[in-house]
This record gives C-alpha cells, structure tokens and sequence, in this order.
C-alpha cells in the first residue's frame, strides 16, 4: 500500500515535469530548467493541496526528505563560508540569498507539516479507525495520532465518560442520527484549474455534466474532481 | 408522559389530541411509526413549525432579503435541514435554498461594503441574519479587509 | 502547532503574495556576480546589460542592492493595461484572458520594490490596476449572485481574487450542498406531519417548485457566461498552467534585511513566520522524529 502511495507521489511529480516542459519548451540553462525548480515547485504545490484539500493527501516522504536535506546542505554552505572568514561583499551576497530561500523552504515546510496536524487532529478518530488513513501519514504523524487519541480517551474517561454506564462509554457512537467521529468532507467544494483537456465529459453526479479543459477554473466538490487531481488532469489552487 | 409538557403536574398524561411544544430532536423520536404492533403511527403528528408555516414561506418567496430570518429562528438554516430531513419536504427544500442563495448574495454586498449595499440598511438587515448567515458574513468581511490591509501595506 | 483558524482552508494575501514571489521575472543586471546555487535553482551568473530570468523574490533583494533593473512584464505597460482595463469592461460576464493568473501580486511587488523600472509614471500604473481590479471585482460580485448547489466556473480568475472570495463560495456551496443533499434522501419517510392550516391559501404550493426551476436557469445561465472562450486565443495562456507552482515573501520583511549592517557573521535574511500564529498551540505533546521537529518548528 505505501508502495502504491510513493508510485502515485512520482506520477504527481513526473506531469509537474510534462506540465512544465510544455510550457517552456525552449527553458534549458536558465534558473527553471533543473530537477531542483522541479522540486521546489512539487513543495509548492503540496503546500497549496495539503492546506485547500479537506482530505488528508499521502505524506510526500521522497520529496520531504530530499528539501530538508538540501536546506541541510545550505545551512553548511553558510557556515563554512561565515567561519572562513572571507566575507567579502559579494559573498555576503550571496549568502543573502541562500539564507533568504532557506527560510522560504522552511516556510512551505512548515505550511505543509502544520496543515496536515490541523487535520490530523481534527479526524484523529477516524484515522485510527482506517487503515487506508494511517498509510497516508508519515510515521511521526503516526505516532502523533495514536498519542493523541490515548490521551484524549484517558482525558475522557477521567472527566466524565467513567460515571457513565459500559454502554455509553463509546466514542465512536452513531446513535441519535449524529456522527460522533469526525471524517474528512469529500462532499465539500474545492478551487480547481485544468491542466490539460480531459476528453468527454465529466458528471457531477446530479444533472450537470462538465468540460474539463485546460485553464477552466471550477468550484466543485472534491469527491467529483478528486481522481482528477490524483491523475493529474487538474490541480488544487 | 405529563413531564413532557413544563411545568404541567407530571402525573396527568397527555391527553390524545392535545397541542405541545416539544425540541425537534423529541418530537423526531415520538413521531416515528411502527416501533411495535400495536403503534403502527407513533405517538404523535407533528405539525410544521412556525419558521416553516406557509405565511414564513410566502414571505421568504415574495421577498427573502428583507424578512427577519434571526426572528423565526436563530438558526433557521440548521432547523431547516433538520426538518428537511425528516419531511422531505420539496418545496420546502426549494423556498429556503433559494432564500439562502438571494440573501447570501447580499450578505457579500454588505461584507464588501459595495456601493448596491448601501440600498438595505446595514445594520438593520445584518440584524435579521441567522448564524449560518453570520458566519458566511464574517468570512467574507475578514477576506476582504484582509486584503485591504495587505494592500495597504504594499504601497 | 497546527495553524490558526483563520488560514483554514483559506490563505492570507502575504500567503498569495508569497506565491507569487517565485515567478519569473527579466532583470539587467549593473553588475557582475557569480552563479547561485539554491535548493529551488540556480541564479545564473550575471554580466552588466545581459537579461537573465530570475525568481521575482530574487529580483526584489537584487533590486534592493542597486544591482540590477527589473524590466516589467508586458502586461503590465500602461498601454496594455489600458487594452486589458476596456476588454473587462466590455464583457461584464466574463473576466478577460489578458492578465496572468498572478496579476494582483506581481503588480504590487513590482509597483512596491521597482517603481522607477516602470515604463509610466507609477501612479499612472496603478491607477490602472486599480480600476481594472475594481471592473473584475464588480464582475466575481454578480456572479455570486448565482451561487449553487452544483459548481462555479471561473476562468481567468487571478490566484488574489479567487483567494478573496474563497471562504466566502466554499461556506455558501457547502450549505447548499447540505441542503440539496436532504432532497436525495430523507431520513425518515413515515413521521406524520400536519398540514399547515393556520393560513390555508393553498395555491402557494406551486410558488416554491417555479423559483426553483427559475434559480437552476440562472445557475446553467451563469455557467454560460462564465463559460471559456474555448477557441480564443488567449494572452495569459501560457500562465494558466503553469505560473501558479510558482511561489514568494512578505516583501515587506525584505525591509528588515539590509546587507550592509555591520555584523560579524551575516546578513539578515528575512524571516518568515505564519501571520496569525497566536503562539497558544505550542504545548501540544509530540514525539516527533527530529527532522521533523526541525522543519515545523523552523531550526
């Protein structure tokens, strides 16, 4: 399951590639045309998706670790360079500038990291209740959720639940017509842009059928566009 | 079943035919026919709350915005789905999602402080709002200074 | 930890702005610097007078050195945007292909950070932005006016202006959303309910099922005239794909980095830090591999 996540991770990276390519057929020496701007803007792109998604997206373990290493390796760019002693006017340029994007990777990071602890808090319930959640976190945020949840339940029991008779006792109750474990809204409404013309038509599920074609911007429900957004056709802004 | 009705002396039933208030959550429960053999019904009919009565809705179709939702209920939309729900109940459903959709239009004129705002009285149609409304209001007035004071900053 | 209520969902302008910050900008370096290496890139070295493509964050401190000039995107010359401003204008329905999705952002931060690169008087350019912001706002307001149950069409939206009205059209969807999906399927069909006989002029029946044929033409007419000029060919096209990966800074923090200040080690670079952090989620029990601890707590 983790394997099929990582694939469908590369997928979303590869037709940020397609995507880019296309649109700058002629980039090659310039600034974009590394696999490091390909990098940075899949951080992006997760930032946007994490923080607009109501689901929780698969953890981005290769790309995670492959940013917080680079940030490692500029960190020692600036203190091999400030400890030599050198500083000369355009060094200290040019350290100005790699400190500036180091604090601008550690913000999306953070971005990242903070939205997906919004959710995971918010659903803790619900994730240790499906597996298929669990494979989506990383195992720190595992971990997280699984302390998170003894704890709210021993908080619980020790306030009030334990005055309570066995069968009331529970959590994870439907009774009432009322949901009491949190899950993630897929009925709720995104912000979409097509990436590329997805051929016939798609249907919203009530009457309405729709185009996707590329540079349409919609509102619709994440449930309808999701296996769009996951195959790559249209990205979350 | 007396201690259903307050302060009512709790050892008189309920006379069959007689009209209560009851929360909608009870009423819900009691209403629901075919528990056991013998009450193939429920214990009761529930007759349409006062948001709901056709003099609300004909109001709310002849001209939504300026009718005091908060008045008929503080959480009309809520109560709505709710009552929805159990009814199913169409033309109901049409009368407030349309009510929902006119006044929402508004709600943003007001929240953007737009020029067309200034034809309802701000604080007297903000006033009539429910809280779903309130909280679609705050939402989009905190965007709209939030850029503002971006844009602000910019300059 | 996590983040502040207010960015749910949502992100604040200085958020957008950032974003923004990562698109590519022209600059005419005045002087010469060696190659950058960076995590997202590598700034090309530079020579007097030779255009090179630089992220707009990158622009904004090289500019801030008397380093190089920003040369403006086209878009945003006077007389463009006088073509752009009489486009919006002449079609009330639909916001026009002429701007790139990041229009909003990259107009202040070059209006902001290289006023005297500008073709114009600044003034003269933002006086344009301004009344072209206000056409399209005036246009994304009576839209709204359309709001349903089932999706909205926005093309050619600008990242500011879809984020302004965000919360705003995912709350109303959403509740309309609830609504309409009590239509599919009551909970129970068998509770009884009187009919309303306090005041029984029946005919009223039929008045609610017309308004509501009526709200779903306007909902289908507002998905035509937001519809996208499928054939057209449009200017920001090349945008509409792409340009958004592209992200930025609160420039306003460029402010507090200057490189000349006297210190030992470095220069300041800017910091950066959630807006509405109100520092009240800070004690939440983690265990946290290091790395990970690191990258949220900013070391």
């Amino acid at each position: 399951m983790a394997d099929e996540r990582d694939l469908e991770i590369d997928d979303l990276i590869n037709n940020l590639d397609k995507e880019y390519y296309s649109a700058h057929p002629t980039a090659n020496s310039s600034y974009l045309a590394t696999h490091k701007s390909r990098d940075l803007k899949s951080l992006v792109r997760l930032w946007i998706s994490e923080r607009t998604c109501p689901d929780i997206l698969p953890y981005a373990h290769d790309l995670l670790d492959t940013m917080l290493d680079r940030v490692r390796e500029q960190v020692e760019v600036i203190e091999v360079n400030t400890t030599s002693g050198d500083a000369g006017g355009s060094a200290k340029l040019k350290l100005l500038f790699v400190e500036t994007e180091i604090e601008r990777v550690k913000f999306l990071v953070r971005g990242y990291l903070r939205a997906r602890i919004l959710k995971i808090d918010k659903y803790y319930m619900h994730i240790l209740n499906n597996l298929d959640m669990q494979t989506r976190l990383s195992q720190s945020e595992l971990r997280y959720t699984k302390r998170r949840g003894n704890q709210l339940k021993r908080y619980y029991d020790l306030r009030f639940l334990s005055s309570l008779p066995p069968s009331l006792q529970r959590l994870d109750d439907t009774a009432g017509g009322l949901q009491m474990v949190d899950a993630p809204g897929l009925d709720e409404v995104v912000f979409v842009r097509v990436l590329q013309d997805v051929p016939g038509e798609v249907d919203l599920g009530n009457d309405d059928k729709i185009e996707l074609r590329k540079g349409n911007i919609y509102v619709l429900p994440y449930k309808v566009i999701r296996r769009y957004v996951d195959n790559g056709d249209v990205q979350l802004v | 079943m007396g201690y259903l009705e307050h302060g009512r002396n709790t050892s008189t039933d309920i006379k069959e035919g007689a009209r209560i208030e009851l929360p909608l959550w009870m009423a819900e429960i009691l209403a629901i026919g075919g528990i056991s053999d013998e009450l193939p019904t429920g214990f009761i009919t529930v007759s349409t709350p006062a948001p709901f009565s056709n003099k609300v809705l004909n109001a709310l179709s002849a001209d939504p915005v300026n009718v005091d939702l908060r008045g008929q209920s503080m959480h009309f939309y809520k109560f709505a789905e709710r009552w929805l729900a159990m009814t199913g109940d169409d033309a109901l459903l049409d009368t407030v999602m349309n009510t929902f959709k006119a006044r929402a239009a508004v709600v943003n004129d007001h929240a953007h402080n737009t020029r067309s705002a200034l034809m309802t009285d701000r604080s007297e149609f903000l006033g009539t709002l429910d809280d779903t409304e309130i909280k679609l209001f705050k939402a989009a007035q905190e965007a709209s200074k939030d850029l503002k004071k971006w844009t602000s900053m910019k300059k | 930890m996590a983040l502040p209520p207010k960015q749910v969902g949502t992100f604040i302008p200085s958020e957008i702005s950032f974003l923004a910050e990562n698109s590519l900008v022209t600059i005419i370096p005045r002087q010469a610097m060696e190659s950058i290496e960076l995590i997202g890139g590598t700034i090309p070295s530079m020579r007097p007078m030779r255009r090179i493509e630089v992220p707009i964050w990158v622009a904004v401190l090289l500019k801030k050195q008397s380093r190089c000039n920003i040369v403006p995107p086209d878009w945003l010359s006077e007389e463009n945007l006088k073509v752009t401003y009489d486009a919006e204008a002449a079609n009330m329905t639909r916001f026009s292909a002429n701007l790139p999705w990041e229009w909003v952002e990259v107009g202040e931060l070059i209006l902001g950070s290289a006023p005297d690169d500008l073709s114009s008087p600044p003034h003269v350019i933002r006086n344009l932005l301004r009344d072209i912001r206000e056409v399209r706002q005036a246009k994304a307001r009576a839209g709204l006016k359309n709001l349903n149950d089932s999706y909205l069409q926005l093309d050619n939206v600008g990242a500011m202006e879809l984020n302004e009205i965000r919360s705003f059209v995912t709350m109303a969807m959403n509740q309309l959303r609830i609504m309409q999906g009590t239509r599919e399927g009551p909970e129970q069909q068998d509770v009884d309910v009187e009919p309303d006989d306090q005041d029984d002029d029946d005919d009223d029946d039929d008045l609610p099922r017309e308004s509501y044929d009526d709200s779903m033409r306007t909902a289908k007419g507002y998905q035509d005239s937001y519809g996208t000029a499928r054939n057209s060919s449009r200017l920001g096209s090349e945008f509409a794909g792409t340009e958004d990966e592209r992200a930025s800074i609160n420039s306003h923090s460029f402010t507090k980095s200057t490189l000349n200040r006297s210190r030992s080690a470095l220069p300041q670079a800017p910091s950066y830090s959630d807006d509405n952090d109100d520092g009240e989620d800070e004690d939440n029990d983690m265990e946290m591999d290091e790395t990970y601890l690191n990258a949220v707590n900013g070391n």
